[in-house]
């Protein structure tokens, strides 16, 4: 499921020498092509699909798409990150919608009643 | 010559993962405020290694029962094969300790009402592991540990007999680090990519195990002469179709059973799973059924959602975000809902760890987690013969192994070694090779699609290697069969690859330079597995190793088969080593 | 964190509680139970029994952090955090929500709604609450370095001074040559000894402690910090003629075909735009005046045979860090063609009193002949006329103090060089205090003769000399004379703009009301008896003229007296403000967002790579914790983690099925806009929650994907207009941000609309009122959002 980004979205993290994408692959995939000056993946095949990219991009540019070996068209599964929960978007290839929330770290305890 | 980072550590830690970070944290509890730690990581610490896509359970933790029932389910679930039990009871004693301290990092546990975590099964716990990674780092940032990102090790530096360091390069800034360490514990993971996995092309890194681990730690304990042990216990896993994900969330969170296509739970049909347990019978039987199954005739094979906990179904999708988010993607564009269809499984390609369903790596003395090679220290999957401690048991050992190297290194009172140049030129030479033969190669001349006329790239050699195993060392679409025929051709090859081939591998830049000594290391290891398997005339694990030529356990192997590697002959010599049972009790049978 | 949050709400005499029933509010504060330590309603917490019920609790009790729900912040202020910190509890750990403007006036008429509203309010803040804790005091390490401004007498004494007590000091000087006017003197009174001497002994002793540098032709043009951490930004003018190959030969003044007037001899005379060193100028290399060069001119390059000028030298700006600064940027003569019946600069006869020490002097321009610059004559009668612009509400009102002692002194050398030279001093009262009498009298024995006159008129006269017209004030009667050489006393005026620099740049508000004194320089400057030789900015002190006219006496005890001010101030460990932002290195993996995103530039980056804002010069805006991908800049107060908790503080829908809405609003411009919209008695739909913040530009989008995730409906993020933010870019990062998500939502398949990015200035109480109808109006459209009630995993 490698990544792909939006050239539109993608402001290249300013400029930086490293994406914030690049700082967080695993695999050191991606890297900021020298011209666009907008974050590619080397190489689409080496991808594991952890989606640290996709999480951690904070322009939310990155999207994560299946090889078309593996799956059909369009669905798609967008992270959302938050303080401490993230959600998660599934839409499948018939724009049926799924929606997850998950927490991430621990907040603090809510005793509260409603 | 390249730009040099010298880097002097009291503990020096090699691998920036599960035991690595807990390790440093650790170092400081036992070793006080003075001592100098520091960890060198190949990518960002805080999403590297395993942990990188987050992880749903703990496969590790004592929910009921002793340490010593723990030991006894580690044994069953490895078919009653030998492993070293004074290793699982250390961690199992403290593995609970561990996880609280991980839920103190801000790990989110999932809990029942009376407030004692969520238990799957046996010996599992639930939780929110998206950030399991940032959360183990930032037990190594709480540690004041020396964090160098982005440095790849290559070669660790022995003097005597002991291990005083060791060098590598900068994956980004190009330098050549020279670290020493008063003790040093390597803990840079198994080693995926060594069969040919079963997605191709794009998908080829879609597999179960982080496909950048390579068997670093394997290749430089070996390269360091350090005694090796089970290397022919690899594991083959079974894991979802397509996108290999684990299985445990189905199979033991909702209680999925493995159906064939005819809708039978075979495991509880078949006596001989039923002897071993049906449903919940050892990894290597599961794997073994399914590989008869499909034989057989009888597959595509699943993992029926439709009869688990249907409570849970609901949870399912979010467990994988959790873990492996692909799959959930997987299933919406495919129009799969596990509530309403049975889920198919895969054998996968076969892997190396430690600390998992299979026991490969570096042997070590007693519980000190030391090999054979003076303060070198492993742990995680480096660590051998200690099976099924996953990520609690990972960050436990990282605890223990730095409890024993800041002892030793109090009691030994252990000083830096003088490197010489020479030996640093030979380590630097080494370590770049691949890029400067580039430059080198380049100048012969290049074809029309920009590829060297005289040289060969990691990709090219990968392929051939992953090739090679998989013909006739046991892959996936050879079900995983072996005889000592095909061994031998495996054998010829792989060695004609390692003395005759690396000459011309040639790394274009720092990335190709990193994934250049991923195909070393490999190769390496593949050494490893070859002799390891050719030597074990039985077949002990049947499911990962099925030995054609010698298909019965034979009690003469009832040991573990070690090996060292003499660097002058390029031979692997193997031996057996006595197992002790320190846990009484039938083997095959589970105390509770 | 807090363990014991005491919550108050108030009725405000009716003007919550006509709205809100108190009654019903205090069940639903017993819901509220982690870390709550005293529930309280109240009718009316602002009069004397109410505050006294908040003393009690939080002294029985042992509250930490008290909320008070009642009118806004800006009512009652100093009265709450009095009684706050009486009892003590730190000011910030008193938390104001207001429920009045924002909450019982808009809503007046559906007490269910307002009800409702309020009770999400206390939710959210108790939620903050439990959150807070304590501001630490945030130390920097003072820099133990100083700078003096100004290389006269005061700045070389109080150079020496602090040099000597381990200060490493920087001396700037505007000038090639040290020594002010004071190296322009010919006589120094009331010894009449040799005024080089004395700055040569200063400097050399200067020169003896290896801890000062000497920058001339330097002037501060930049200035920030407070006392013990100043960065100052200084524009060296370059000399065009590299020292050390310069060997003064002097063939470039040769070739040199341009003229220019002699600043040393306070423009008698002239040299060429290529000149050899002033007196003084310690540099031992010639320099050019290049702002006379003739365009394209390079006369003298070609003429220097050592190949030293470089006509492409270029101004430098040198950054300097230090702790204290002594400004002894020293005095000009009043500009006295100002004072036009005086006939300066129309007679080239009449001079003043500094030309008068360079005619006198014989490093000057006539050798120490007093030679009358116009007629070429050697001046046999001269008159003084005294207080030229000073003592004049026309000009300057004061007494430049040290003239009358001047003019006697220059009487008396014309007097002793030529018995025969007839002087007058025209005066209006003769001022030389102190031992200073005695040359008066000196002066009198000699035979100058002193004249009480009413203000003089210097006219030419028929014989070609000039003609002094004045009244005797004495005898009433106009009196006429003739003179070679008209002498003016220009009185003493500030030099240079270092005070206008330091007064812009570092001195806040409430100094300058602390300093309400006005010094002579038009400058603040503090009470002579409790705070003698202050500025109105801390650790920067004033020596010599600066500060006012003095003499030389009294110029080197106040440089004397700046010293000891300025040795407390060099060293010393900052406070600064808590509100600072601090990089979590553990979180931060060097993006250098930050970087970019901050509206000053405060961030560098540390040895190690991370960036670091200073604390000194970061104005805790926040728009870089807005920016953080991370989440790891960390502040202290409200922040990012209390805005996370609000947001998913388990606020309940107004009435079923309404829209919750969250509204992050400027404090600055839009939350203003809302308490008006209140006051005004605007209504508008009770569903928007408001959270005020220092700048929109510090929500991070976390916070607000925190709050969907927690199935807040819509999020509105109310900035100040484009070009308007109080942090200069805050709101325009703010809406940049939204921009992105909503796109980001848009995949998601979630409206867009659900967050609103909104311009709102002070007075756009209406405007806000319109938008929050429209949103509101949105979401009910809509629909629910999709994470509302969904299942946590």
């Amino acid at each position: 499921m490698p990544p792909k980004v939006d050239p539109t979205k993608c402001d290249g993290c300013q400029g930086e020498s490293e994406p914030l994408c690049e700082q967080v692959c695993p695999g050191n995939l991606m890297t900021l092509h020298k011209e666009t000056m907008k974050a590619i993946i080397r190489d689409k095949s080496d991808c594991w699909d952890c989606m640290t990219c996709t999480k951690a991009c904070p322009r939310q540019a990155i999207q994560t798409v299946l090889q078309y070996q593996l799956a059909y068209f369009p669905g798609k599964l967008i992270p959302l990150v938050g303080t401490n929960s993230v959600t998660w978007t599934s839409i499948d290839c018939h724009g049926r919608v799924e929606r997850f929330v998950m927490k991430t770290l621990v907040s603090g305890d809510d005793e509260d009643e409603d | 010559m390249a730009e040099r980072v010298y880097i002097d550590a009291d503990v020096l830690i090699l691998g920036g993962g599960t035991s690595g970070c807990i390790a440093a944290w650790e170092a400081r509890q036992a070793g006080g405020d003075d001592l100098k730690i520091v960890i060198l990581e190949k990518a960002f610490i805080r999403h590297s290694g395993c942990l990188s896509a987050g992880m749903n359970a703990l496969n590790m933790y004592i929910n009921q029962g002793t340490p010593e029932d723990y030991v006894s389910y580690v044994r069953y679930d490895i078919c009653g094969a030998p492993i070293r039990e004074d290793i699982i009871l250390s961690v199992a004693g403290e593995v609970n300790d561990t996880v609280k301290l991980m839920e103190s990092a801000g790990l989110p546990m999932k809990k029942k009402e009376d407030g004692r975590y969520l238990n799957r099964g046996k010996w599992n716990i639930e939780v929110n592991g998206s950030l399991l990674k940032p959360v183990t780092a930032s037990k190594a940032f709480e540690a004041g540990a020396e964090i160098y990102n982005r440095v790849y090790i290559t070669e660790l530096i022995i003097k005597d007999g002991a291990c005083v360091g060791a060098v590598g390069f900068g994956v980004r800034d190009g330098k050549f680090y020279i670290c020493r360490g008063k003790v040093t514990l390597l803990c840079t993971g198994g080693a995926a990519g060594l069969w040919r996995p079963n997605n191709r092309r794009d998908a080829h890194h879609r597999i179960w195990y982080f496909p950048f681990n390579c068997g670093s730690a394997y290749a430089m304990c070996k390269r360091a002469g350090a005694e090796m042990t089970s290397f022919e216990m690899r594991l083959v896993p079974i894991r979802t179709k397509d996108t290999f994900s684990p299985t445990g969330t189905m199979s033991i969170g909702m209680g999925a059973p493995m159906v064939n296509a005819l809708g039978e739970e075979f495991m509880e049909k078949d006596p001989y799973y039923v002897s071993w347990g049906g449903h919940t019978a050892p990894t290597p039987i599961r794997m073994l059924a399914f590989q008869r199954e499909t034989l057989a005739h009888r597959g595509p094979i699943y993992l029926d959602t439709t009869k688990g906990d249907p409570a849970k179904v609901t949870g399912l999708k979010g467990q994988y975000l959790d873990m492996s988010p692909c799959i959930v993607l997987y299933w919406g564009c495919n129009d799969i809902d596990p509530s309403k269809e049975p889920i198919e499984i895969d054998g996968g390609d076969p892997y190396l760890v430690g600390a998992h369903a299979g026991m490969s790596g570096a042997w070590t003395k007693g519980i000190t987690r030391e090999t054979t090679v003076q303060r070198l220290y492993v742990s995680g999957d480096a660590l051998g013969a200690a099976p099924s401690r996953f990520i609690s048991g990972s960050w436990t050992c990282g605890r223990i192994a730095a409890r024993h190297m800041v002892k030793a290194l109090k009691e030994n009172n252990y000083q830096f070694a003088d490197i010489e140049d020479d030996l640093c030129d030979t380590l630097e030479d080494r370590t770049f090779g691949p890029l400067k033969r580039y430059q080198e190669k380049s100048a012969e001349g290049l074809w029309s699609d920009g590829t060297l006329m005289s040289g060969i790239t990691h990709k090219d050699m990968e392929s051939r290697m992953q090739k090679i195993m998989e013909e006739y060392c046991g892959g996936r679409t050879h079900w995983y069969f072996v005889n000592e025929t095909y061994l031998g051709i495996a054998r010829k090859q792989i060695s004609r690859m390692r003395q005759d081939q690396l000459q011309y591998l040639c790394a274009r830049d720092l990335h190709e330079l990193q994934l250049s000594w991923d195909v070393i290391n490999r190769l390496d290891v593949c050494q490893l597995v070859i002799e390891h398997m050719s030597y074990r005339k039985e077949t002990r694990f049947p499911g990962y190793v099925n030995r054609t030529d010698y298909p019965e356990p034979d009690p003469e192997f009832d040991c573990f088969v070690n090996s060292v590697w003499d660097r002058k002959t390029d031979e692997v010599r193997c031996f057996k080593v006595p197992y002790e049972q320190v846990v009484p009790g039938d083997r095959k049978k589970q105390s509770i | 964190m807090a363990n014991s949050i005491g919550i108050f709400v108030c009725g405000c005499r009716g003007l919550v509680s006509d709205s809100i029933d108190l009654t019903l509010m205090e069940a639903e504060l017993a819901k509220l139970k982690k870390s709550v330590g005293a529930r309280v309603v109240h009718p009316w917490l602002c009069g004397d029994q109410g505050c006294e019920t908040i003393r009690e609790n939080i002294a029985d009790r042992g509250l930490d952090c008290v909320i008070l729900a009642g009118c806004p912040e800006n009512v009652h202020g100093p009265l709450f955090d009095g009684l706050a910190t009486g009892a003590g509890l730190a000011s910030e750990m008193l938390l104001r929500l207001d429920i009045r403007e924002g909450c019982a006036y808009p809503q007046r008429g559906s007490p269910d709604h307002s009800f409702r509203k309020a009770a999400n309010l206390i939710r959210m803040w108790t939620a903050r609450a439990r959150l807070m804790k304590p501001f630490e005091e945030i130390k920097l390490p003072g820099y133990r370095a100083a700078v003096v401004a100004g290389g006269g007498l005061a700045g070389l004494t109080a150079a020496l001074e602090l040099a000597e007590a381990g200060i490493n000091v920087t001396l700037i000087e505007k000038e090639s040559f040290i020594g002010g006017n004071v190296a322009r003197l010919n006589k120094v009174f009331p010894r009449m000894c040799d005024s080089n001497c004395g700055l040569t002994y200063l400097y050399s002793r200067i020169k003896d402690t290896g801890r000062a540098r000497l920058m001339t032709l330097s002037e501060i043009v930049s200035l920030r910090g407070k006392a013990g951490r100043y960065e100052a930004g200084v524009v060296t003018r370059p000399r065009y003629i590299k020292e050390g190959i310069c060997n003064g030969c002097g063939q470039c003044v040769k070739a040199c075909p341009v003229e220019v007037p002699d600043r040393f001899n306070c423009g008698l005379g002239s040299h060429r735009a290529v000149q050899a060193p002033y007196p003084m100028d310690l540099a031992g290399a010639y320099l050019i005046n290049r702002e006379y060069c003739p365009e394209g001119c390079e006369a003298c390059s070609r003429a220097c045979p050592a190949g030293a000028i470089d006509l492409t030298q270029k101004a430098g700006e040198t950054r300097i860090n230090f702790g204290t600064m002594v400004v002894a940027s020293g005095w000009s003569p009043y500009p006295v063609e100002r004072v036009e019946r005086l006939g300066f600069g129309v007679f080239p006869d009449v001079i003043t009193n500094m030309q008068m020490e360079r005619l006198a002097a014989e490093n000057g321009p006539t050798g120490g002949g007093i030679i009358c610059p116009g007629s070429g004559r050697k001046a046999r009668r001269v008159v003084f006329i005294q207080c030229a612009g000073s003592r004049d509400v026309w000009h300057q009102g004061w007494c430049s103090s040290v003239c009358c002692t001047a003019s006697i002194k220059q009487a008396l050398y014309l007097r002793e060089r030529d018995p025969g030279c007839r002087v007058y001093i025209f005066y209006n009262d003769i001022r030389t205090p102190g031992d200073y009498e005695d040359l008066y009298v000196r002066a009198q024995e000699a035979g100058v003769l002193f004249v009480r006159t009413n203000p003089a008129e210097v006219l030419a006269d028929p014989s070609g000399g000039l003609k002094i017209i004045a009244e005797d004030t004495l005898t009433g009667r106009v009196i006429e004379t003739t003179a070679d050489l008209v002498v003016l006393a220009a009185g003493m005026t500030p030099a240079g703009d270092l005070m206008k620099v330091i007064e812009e740049e570092v001195v806040d508000r409430k100094s300058l009301l602390k300093y309400g004194l006005v010094g002579y320089s038009g400058y603040h400057t503090g009470h002579r008896q409790c705070f003698p030789m202050e500025t109105a900015a801390q650790g920067i002190y004033f020596a010599g003229c600066a500060q006012g006219p003095m003499d030389m006496g009294g110029t080197a005890l106040s440089a004397l007296a700046a010293s000891a001010k300025a040795l407390k101030a060099a060293g010393r460990e900052v406070i600064v403000s808590p509100h600072i932002a601090v990089v979590d290195k553990t979180g931060c993996d060097k993006c250098k967002r930050c970087l970019e995103e901050c509206p000053y530039g405060v961030f560098h980056l540390d040895e190690e790579g991370f960036p670091v804002p200073d604390g000194l010069f970061c104005r805790g805006c926040h728009v870089c914790v807005g920016s953080c991908p991370r989440q790891c800049i960390v502040t202290q107060g409200f922040g990012l983690k209390q805005q996370a908790a609000m947001v998913s503080s388990r606020i309940k829908e107004i009435a079923p099925g309404e829209p919750v809405v969250i509204a992050f609003m400027c404090e600055n411009d839009a939350y203003p806009a809302v308490l008006e919209a209140g006051r005004r008695g605007l209504r508008y739909p009770p569903n928007i929650h408001s959270i005020p913040v220092r700048c929109i530009g510090s929500v991070n989008m976390a916070v607000i994907k925190e709050g969907i995730s927690a199935g807040v409906d819509g999020f509105l993020l109310a900035g100040c207009r484009s070009g308007e933010c109080h942090y200069l870019s805050g709101s325009d990062r703010a809406r940049e941000r939204l921009d992105n998500l909503r796109e980001t939502l848009n995949d998601m398949m979630i409206e867009p609309a659900r967050v609103k990015f909104l311009s709102l200035g002070i007075d756009d109480a209406s405007v806000f009122v319109r938008e929050a109808c429209e949103i509101v109006e949105n979401l009910r459209a809509i629909g629910p959002s999709p994470f509302k009630n969904a299942i946590v995993i």
